[in-house]
């Protein structure tokens, strides 16, 4: 019953909150557009018609058409898909063992989280897009290894902020008083500790899926995401670049999608704070 | 008779929360003449706060809203005064010592640096020496020791004890007519609180300055006012000498109050509980807002709001089973 | 003080055998032969046996890993590409990105505080909405695109700015701007919400109660205090530049270190990959040193507990 009136008293903090509104509506359009994608696309993003290429904006082609004359905004809404599925494989990558080794290290403290949180050192000490793009460097680009290598990029992030959360909540009173009671160490922290540590977490999840697409739409720029002809925003960008000149408007379309869907997470994320933060409200 | 230092008359204050409108002051009505000190009790989220920041205007707007009322200091209106003149009034004219020491120094400055702040924010001119000297010798006056170190410690270096003493400094160096101490030995352990309130006293006698005194703590008023204003839920219940307080309370709050307190000098038997709980301060209840947890509540009680009305000269007390008859 | 700092130093160096371990590995847990990646798919087998036994690689792993580590302390590690040090090619890009990276940290630090200065002080009012709505759009924004578009408008259009290069001061403008904005935004929110927990802080009550202007109750008594995390937050936003750079260098053909790295994993020139991958790990983890220093600086209660 208590956990209820929370829930709804933060989805009403969020509905009230003109920008995470904002961001709700971006998401919810952004999964519709990558779950029906095949429904919606006027054309097959990977048809290729030389005769149109760079073909301007039409009411048939609404972004025009790329240098081998696809349809942008089919390949758009492809893109869309293919952002989704790296966004969530490679999050639920990190959650699960970056929350698994946070609330390992948090819980019991002492050698075995001294030896978890140096190994999140030395990922954390490659800053920002760089150990992504030293893992792929290894494995080869494909979307299997992005997937791979942004998810192990994200794991320092989510093993930090469980294991904070985790040591913060293990003082409480009702922690002590159900190791006092004898329960056993797992369920003490699946039952106890991990939903009262919940709302970093899923702070973080959101913020992480804005962080990680525009990671993977960076690898695709430098030519080391998913690989051509399959549609990826930021390999779209990486070819549109070559014709800045002579064709600018190709490049706007998929930074525009990349940028709006970031956005989109990072506005929601950013009212799930204020929300889910008891200390800020009045 | 002279004219009071502070004249506070039907105050009403609102804040506005995410939850609704709480009504944190209602009506309140009360006075210090020159060089009296008046204690303020209460429970905790009485009001007693509220109505100090209200008198320094430090009362965030929004959420709060001070709906109506005056505050008259030294016979100006401080409500109706510009941002400016309030600026130049506090620390000058009055000055205040909070409750919890640890949390009120600035981490990041000296103590000496921040009790001579407070010098030049009103005499912007002193010298660099001169200033020294002053800061110095405040540090003297309320028994730091070693004064010439300690105005180069930073607050973290010191105890709870010596951080009030530095805050009690900082809170005279301009000479101010009125103190006002908001619960300023509540954070303190026992063994140091008698030694504030000391000091307090005594300081209050060298100057010759005005003391509001807000505790929670019966024993302290007793000990350091000279007249006491009673708070229950935001509305002043009632407002006596010491002595007519302790001897004849007419409020059965404050009847309550006295008899929670557990005394040596004669044998009580238990103590004495008020029943109930305070009512919530976003819906009060209709009449006398201790009606619920009166024993000597009267049918008018549940209708009507019980007016401060005097008992007799210098006593006043806001209950209808006093006033009625 | 000087306890903390050692202390901080010898936490360094497991972090430092695991980065030089973690680059290692990466030509090494690598699928297939190292030899023949380092060799192309179209080297005879002699050529691949040749390269295999010239880098040591039919020796044992340790044996190879101390070999990596001596070649990277020695600057013997020789690029696959050019016929020179690994080192030799790198540190010169190492420094024009740092000039690149510093740029960007004064634009960030500069609007970032402000921003976030005006919006905390401004609680809820329009500055306040359009400082956290820009800074939420300078971080979504993408590098790669964002430098793209200035680079349209100022470049190819208004033909204001060059589109790219080192040399004059027009040139480190757009690369600086474009690398800065995410940072910015960062900082905003981070300076925002510190500044915020500040204000709310009693030692503010007791400074307005003093009699000082509001102007120095913010900029004296709060503005001190909510920079102390924010310096944290800098000094973090220094490595993602670093990394950051790797996509601004790349549309403007700055010719720093995020360029060479790229270019050399497409040439599959690894040792330079391992080195510049080491360094800009060992400048990032020293430039967080250096910002635990400062923090222990700026905050009186660790300069004297630690």
């Amino acid at each position: 019953m208590a956990d209820r009136s929370q829930g709804s008293l933060v989805a009403r903090r969020i509905l009230r909150n003109p920008i995470a509104v904002a961001g709700l509506a971006i998401i919810l359009g952004y999964l519709f557009i990558a779950a029906f994608a095949p429904h919606i696309a006027p054309f097959d993003p990977t048809a290729q018609d030389l005769s149109r290429s760079f073909a301007p904006i039409s009411a048939g082609n609404p972004m025009g058409c790329d240098e081998f004359g696809r349809d942008i905004l089919s390949r758009i809404i492809f893109g869309a898909r293919t952002s989704l599925i790296i966004q969530f494989f490679s999050v639920c990558i990190a959650l699960v063992i970056g929350v698994f080794l946070g609330a390992l290290g948090g819980y019991f403290g002492g050698r075995l989280d001294e030896a978890i949180m140096r190994v999140m050192d030395v990922l954390l000490a490659f800053p920002g897009i760089l150990l992504a793009l030293a893992i792929v460097a290894m494995l080869g680009p494909d979307l299997r290894n992005l997937i791979i290598a942004i998810g192990v990029y994200s794991i320092p992030q989510f093993a930090r902020i469980t294991r904070g959360s985790v040591i913060s909540v293990r003082q409480n009173d009702y922690v002590t008083a159900a190791r006092a009671i004898g329960e056993n160490q797992s369920s003490i922290i699946l039952r106890y500790v991990l939903p009262n540590a919940i709302s970093p977490i899923i702070i973080q999840t959101t913020l992480r899926m804005a962080t990680v697409l525009l990671t993977a739409a960076g690898l695709g720029f430098l030519g080391l995401g998913v690989q051509p002809p399959e549609p990826e925003w930021g390999t779209m960008l990486s070819n549109a670049r070559m014709y800045l000149r002579s064709a600018p408007m190709v490049a706007v379309f998929p930074g525009l999608s990349i940028m709006l869907v970031v956005l989109g997470f990072n506005f929601f994320g950013d009212g799930l704070q204020d929300a889910l933060n008891p200390r800020l409200k009045e | 008779m002279t004219p009071p230092l502070l004249s506070v008359s039907n105050l009403t204050v609102h804040f506005h929360t995410e939850a609704g409108v709480v009504r944190a002051l209602e009506d309140i009505s009360f006075s210090i003449a020159p060089g009296e000190i008046l204690g303020l009790v209460g429970e905790t989220g009485c009001g007693k706060s509220v109505t100090a920041s209200c008198v320094m205007r430090l009362i965030p707007t929004p959420p709060g809203r001070i709906v109506s009322g005056e505050i008259l200091f030294d016979g100006r209106d401080i409500l109706s005064m510009s941002d400016e003149e309030v600026r130049l009034m506090r620390g000058r004219d009055m000055a205040m010592i909070f409750q919890d020491p640890m949390s009120s120094l600035n981490p990041v400055f000296t103590t000496g640096f921040q009790v001579g702040e407070a010098i030049v924010t009103h005499e912007p001119s002193i010298a660099r020496e001169p200033l020294r000297a002053r800061v110095l010798d405040l540090f003297r006056k309320v028994n730091i020791a070693d004064p010439e170190t300690s105005v180069n410690r930073y607050p973290h270096m010191m105890s709870g004890g010596m951080k009030q003493r530095v805050m009690i400094a900082m809170a005279l160096s301009c000479g101010p007519k009125l103190l006002i101490a908001d619960e300023p030995t509540t954070a303190l352990d026992v063994s140091i609180q008698a030694q504030i309130l000391t000091l307090i006293r005594r300081l209050q006698r060298e100057e010759g300055s005005s003391v509001l005194l807000i505790s929670h703590d019966l024993g302290v008023i007793a000990s350091m006012a000279d007249r006491v204003t009673v708070m229950y839920a935001g509305s002043i219940a009632e407002t006596a000498r010491v002595r007519d307080l302790f001897d004849d309370p007419q409020h059965p709050y404050t009847r309550g109050l006295l008899g929670a307190i557990p005394r040596l000098d004669r044998d009580q038997g238990r103590l004495a509980v008020i029943p109930g709980t305070l009512p919530n301060l976003m819906n009060l209840p209709q009449g006398c807002k201790f009606r619920e947890r009166c024993a000597e509540a009267l049918p008018v009680c549940a209708e009507k709001r019980p007016a401060l009305a005097e008992i007799r000269p210098g006593h006043e007390a806001a209950c209808h089973a006093r006033t009625g008859r | 003080m000087g306890r903390f700092i050692l202390r901080r130093f010898a936490m360094l160096i497991p972090v430092l055998v695991g980065v030089s371990l973690t680059a290692f590995l990466i030509l090494h847990l690598a699928p297939g032969d190292p030899a023949r990646l380092m060799a192309g798919v179209e080297a005879s087998q002699e050529d691949v046996d040749m390269l295999r036994h010239k880098f040591g690689l039919d020796r044992p792993l340790p044996v190879q890993y101390a070999m990596f580590v001596k070649g990277l302390v020695t600057g013997e590690l020789m690029s696959l590409r050019f016929e020179s040090p690994a080192m030799e090619i790198i540190l010169p890009k190492l420094k024009n990105t740092l000039i690149l990276a510093c740029a960007s940290i004064v634009v960030a630090v500069v609007l970032g505080v402000t921003a976030g200065v005006l919006s905390a002080t401004h609680r809820k009012s329009w500055i306040d909405y359009a400082a956290t709505i820009l800074s939420l759009f300078g971080i979504s924004m993408p590098v790669f695109w964002w430098g793209l578009l200035l680079m349209l408008l100022f470049s190819v259009k208004l033909m204001w700015l060059p589109s790219g290069g080192m040399g004059t001061f027009r040139h480190i403008i757009l690369p600086a701007v474009v690398l800065g904005t995410a940072s910015t935004g960062i900082i905003a929110r981070m300076t925002r919400s510190s500044m915020l927990d500040v204000l709310r802080q009693d030692y503010i009550t007791t400074a307005a109660a003093k009699g000082l202007t509001r102007r120095l109750v913010v900029n004296r008594h709060a503005l001190r205090n909510a920079l102390i995390p924010t310096v944290t937050v800098v000094g973090l936003q220094f490595g993602q530049l670093l990394a950051g750079a790797v996509l601004t260098e790349t549309v403007f053909t700055w010719p720093g270190i995020g360029r060479l790295l790229v270019t050399s994993i497409l040439a599959r020139d690894l040792p330079v990959v391992q080195a510049a991958l080491v360094i800009i790990a060992l400048l990032f983890v020293f430039v967080n040193l250096a910002v635990d220093i400062l923090y222990a600086v700026l905050d009186p209660r660790i300069r004297y507990n630690g």
